[in-house]
């Protein structure tokens, strides 16, 4: 069932979005009310977790998963449309919230130029709209902004409909930032750290599972402690790079970037984190609906 | 010290290995534990040592301890002769 319904999905229903944002919610109705009808205990583990985490009753809490499944599926039919337009609008990203030293047309260790200052690691978190969130920043700042995740091959288990969309949104967003993805392997963490130290910057996911890197810290998410990778933590304390806490959600109106306090690179990576995801999880508070994690956390043992 | 010694000591405090284990022709992906970012924190490592910027490329082509070493001398080179140029 699963596999039919992700051909149908990523095949048949998703390619609808390149023609409207309103096609594209109603895509993200359809898949939000298929997914939770078909894969009911996912459905139990995110609305528990989410009713302790944010001390609501059961309704609400599935109420809350329900939006959950919706943000994810919007996301995918915005990359969609965005990707069959010309352009990317300038005048669809509202940013909010600006740190001081992102104000500006250019902060000093933010840019291209080659030269002693760090560049910077923005931290989002699987919420809203990432893809986006980067691709705005990108527009922001005005190029130096590389995107780091997990490559898409077959370590990264996906049904191959779903892999298609996905490598096709790659190169979408690697062509709109002018830059390609930077894995996560050897060669290309050291790369990464020749960016930061260039003065380029990096944007990452950062409640990425424990379990999928080598290194790994807990960290408490409303009270309960939960493993994330930390790679990138670590990266930021070798390079002395500061951590700004990012993420943006669709609306009808455009995507809204919203920032945390800058960060400090001091201390290990599992504080750097956890001061990281810190300022990231009060944008999950206000809204729990956009955070794509909730049944894939990973309890510390 | 030697260049190799001072490399060996660097590289064995990063793998937590004991530096007189290590030997010239050891690989590095050989040695303890490696991960995605050993190389990343052989290279700082090496900045803070020697004072100079280890790029990523030429880390990456240097697999042993001695390519390592011998990469550093390089490097040592390189910016002793554009001190005194």
């Amino acid at each position: 069932m699963r596999s039919g319904w992700a051909e149908v999905r990523y095949r048949w229903l998703l390619p609808l979005a390149r023609g409207g944002r309103a096609r594209g919610r109603a895509y993200a109705r359809i898949v939000a009310r298929v997914e939770r009808a078909s894969d009911p205990e996912r459905v139990r583990v995110a609305s528990a977790r989410i009713a302790r985490a944010l001390s609501l009753d059961p309704v609400r809490a599935e109420r809350v998963y329900r939006g959950c499944l919706y943000s994810e599926a919007l996301e995918e039919a915005d990359s969609v449309y965005f990707m069959h337009r010309p352009a990317l609008d300038p005048a669809l990203f509202q940013f909010d919230e600006l740190p001081e030293a992102l104000d500006g047309a250019r902060p000093a260790n933010v840019g291209t130029n080659v030269g002693t200052d760090v560049g910077t690691i923005f931290g989002t978190l699987h919420f809203g709209a990432p893809v986006l969130c980067y691709l705005a920043l990108c527009a922001r700042l005005g190029g130096g902004l590389s995107i780091v995740g997990r490559p898409l091959d077959d370590a990264n288990p996906m049904p191959e409909s779903k892999r298609t969309y996905a490598r096709a949104k790659v190169r979408w967003a690697e062509q709109v930032a002018g830059r390609p993805f930077i894995a996560t392997d050897s060669a290309a963490m050291a790369q990464a750290r020749d960016e930061l130290l260039a003065g380029r910057s990096l944007f990452t996911p950062i409640d990425v599972p424990g379990s999928v890197a080598r290194r790994a810290a807990t960290v408490p998410v409303f009270g309960e402690p939960v493993r994330f990778a930390c790679g990138l933590m670590t990266l930021a304390r070798l390079t002395g790079a500061t951590v700004v806490p990012v993420v943006a959600a669709s609306s009808p109106d455009g995507i809204r970037v919203r920032f945390g306090q800058r960060l400090d690179p001091g201390g290990g990576a599992d504080d750097l984190l956890g001061r990281a995801l810190g300022e990231l999880l009060r944008f999950v508070r206000t809204n729990p609906d956009e955070w794509w994690m909730w049944p894939y956390l990973e309890p510390a043992r | 010290m030697t260049t190799l010694e001072r490399v060996k000591r660097v590289v064995g405090e990063v793998m937590r290995v004991p530096d007189g284990a290590l030997e010239v022709t050891a690989r590095i992906e050989d040695l303890g534990e490696s991960d995605s970012l050993t190389l990343a924190e052989i290279a700082t490592s090496l900045d803070m040592e020697f004072g100079i910027r280890v790029p990523s490329e030429d880390m990456i082509d240097a697999r042993s301890v001695g390519d390592l070493a011998a990469l550093v001398e390089r490097l040592l080179r390189t910016a002793d002769s554009s001190r005194t140029s």
